[in-house]
């Protein structure tokens, strides 16, 4: 349906309209001079400061080891308790209350708490970055796990396989389309609690490092710090679309998946 | 488990939540916390009823909800606008599409502090901070809605002689309605989290102050009471919108089924 160039044109708007950020930004901070408004290199300068120099060991990597440690916590948590959960039936009434309740609890809430039990310790950070996370992975390997063909779990068991080994080797395959669509939801929130629990309980990371450079007024480093996030939010997404493609290549809906978030 | 199955599914909830109750107190009475940390569910309960009936927990609430309420307004205003002139402009789609793809990946709270560099410490800066945060589910499911209308609908509105404006309000937008409802009640839970977290930041009033000030004080009862609380507002908010979407969207396709 596109045609090359219409391509051409919406490719020249989008040229355009970034050169036109960048210039109006730059041409503003020089004729302006304003403590919010920093000029480009100098964000440039604390971008590469972040990513390269002497900040990535005390900014970066401890905020992206609490983030992995707690998404991964989150996944594997969610997806065991979810399919057991939507495997088993009989348990659901049980658990529903309280996991309709605790799925609604704004997560920032529990940091006080989280901090009250374990203190001001990565433990704390990665609990907080789990628990915000969990809840999309967890409903969405219930709804996978019972929408299995029956069929395909009466195979399973006339073939003499376990509960356990059905719930491996065919209630996960086919629930794991719905769950990848509740990991990239997590993901975001994982972020959102990694930033959240530097910027009110730490004395690391790149929530610290942001939340510290504006107390003191060095505002080239706060831009540089979001734009670091934007980089460490966006090369996660990507990884994990790329995982997702590969996992899911035998499933028929993977294409209009991965379509649908894109645009979503 | 024949016998289990013949309990009633109302039944089950309860003994669910009672269960969970009685953990809460093995835990307490474990010793793997200092159950100074822990008080008792009923405890909790208590300080919860007497918070809210008058005490300063119901102020802190009612402060949430007051910044809350207008950030989403804000957010639900512009994401329907930005929404529906991205979907039916391609032009202006291509054009901020980079701007768009820019943003999206930036967590909304590591923001916060640029708001406070601009913005100062205020109503406004916590308003603007709920609404950048909350319009992105409702721009790009509106957006979303948009684009699944049915083009035959917009022509056959054209062949009546309706004009382009006419056409957004009276067959794009019911159509697109039960989508932004959808990305709204999302939104909706955003705001609340982003409320709260420039509370416990910037000392603003509201339920993310009360936490902080309770847990600084001490006072570990009102604490958790404060959080309980929070996870019912939590509840209600997404209850009440869901409610809502059934009462004035009997069209949507979520809708049909009962």
């Amino acid at each position: 349906m596109v045609t090359s160039s219409a391509r051409i044109v919406s490719l020249v708007l989008q040229i355009a309209t970034i050169a036109s950020l960048v210039l109006v930004w730059q041409w503003a901070a020089l004729s302006h001079p304003a403590p919010y408004l920093p000029p480009l290199e100098a964000i440039a300068r604390g971008y590469w400061r972040l990513v390269q120099g002497d900040l990535l060991f005390v900014a970066v990597l401890p905020s992206l080891y609490r983030l992995l440690v707690g998404f991964l916590a989150a996944v594997v948590l969610g997806v065991i308790a979810g399919l057991a959960i939507g495997y088993l039936r009989a348990l659901d009434p049980w658990v529903r209350p309280i996991l309709e309740y605790l799925r609604f609890i704004p997560a920032v809430a529990i940091l006080p708490a989280a901090l009250l039990l374990l203190g001001p310790t990565d433990a704390m950070r990665i609990f907080v970055i789990a628990f915000g996370s969990i809840f999309p992975v967890l409903l969405a390997a219930i709804d996978g796990a019972r929408r299995v063909d029956p069929t395909l779990l009466d195979v399973a068991r006339v073939n003499g396989l376990s509960t356990v080994q059905q719930i491996v080797r065919v209630v996960m395959p086919a629930a794991l389309p719905s769950i990848f669509a509740g990991i990239r939801i997590a993901l975001g929130l994982a972020l959102i609690m990694m930033v959240i629990s530097e910027l009110i309980a730490a004395d690391d990371g790149i929530g610290f490092y942001i939340l510290r450079s504006q107390r003191l007024f060095q505002t080239a480093g706060v831009y540089a710090g979001v734009l670091v996030i934007g980089t460490i939010g966006w090369a996660l997404t990507a990884g994990l679309l790329a995982f997702e493609k590969r996992v899911l290549a035998w499933h028929r809906g993977w294409r209009g998946l991965t379509v649908a978030s894109g645009n979503a | 488990m024949a016998v289990l199955a013949e309990i009633p599914t109302i039944v089950k909830n309860i003994g669910g939540v009672v269960v969970a109750i009685l953990l809460w107190e093995a835990v307490r009475m474990s010793g793997w916390v200092d159950p100074r940390d822990l008080p008792s569910f009923f405890a909790i309960v208590r300080s919860a009823v007497d918070g809210l009936s008058g005490g300063d927990l119901s102020w802190a609430v009612l402060a949430t909800i007051l910044s809350w309420a207008p950030g989403l307004l804000l957010a639900v205003v512009i994401g329907i606008a930005a929404g529906v002139a991205l979907a039916l402009l391609p032009r202006l789609e291509s054009a901020t599409r980079p701007l768009l793809e820019f943003l999206r990946p930036i967590p909304s709270v590591a923001l916060i502090p640029v708001a406070l560099l601009t913005l100062g410490v205020g109503m406004e800066m916590q308003l603007v901070m709920i609404a950048f945060a909350s319009v992105w589910p409702i721009l790009f499911s509106t957006k979303a809605g948009v684009e699944s209308v049915d083009p035959r609908y917009r022509e056959t509105g054209r062949v009546f002689g309706l004009g382009t404006a006419s056409q957004i309000v009276r067959i794009v937008l019911p159509n697109a309605l039960p989508s932004v409802a959808t990305g709204t009640r999302t939104a909706s839970a955003i705001a609340l989290v982003l409320a709260i977290t420039v509370e416990m930041l910037t000392g603003r009033p509201g339920i993310g102050f009360y936490l902080q000030n309770v847990r600084l004080n001490g006072l570990v009862t009102e604490m958790w009471a404060a959080i309980l609380v929070t996870g019912v507002l939590g509840y209600l908010v997404n209850a009440a919108f869901m409610t809502l979407e059934r009462l004035t969207l009997p069209w949507s396709p979520e809708n049909r089924g009962h």
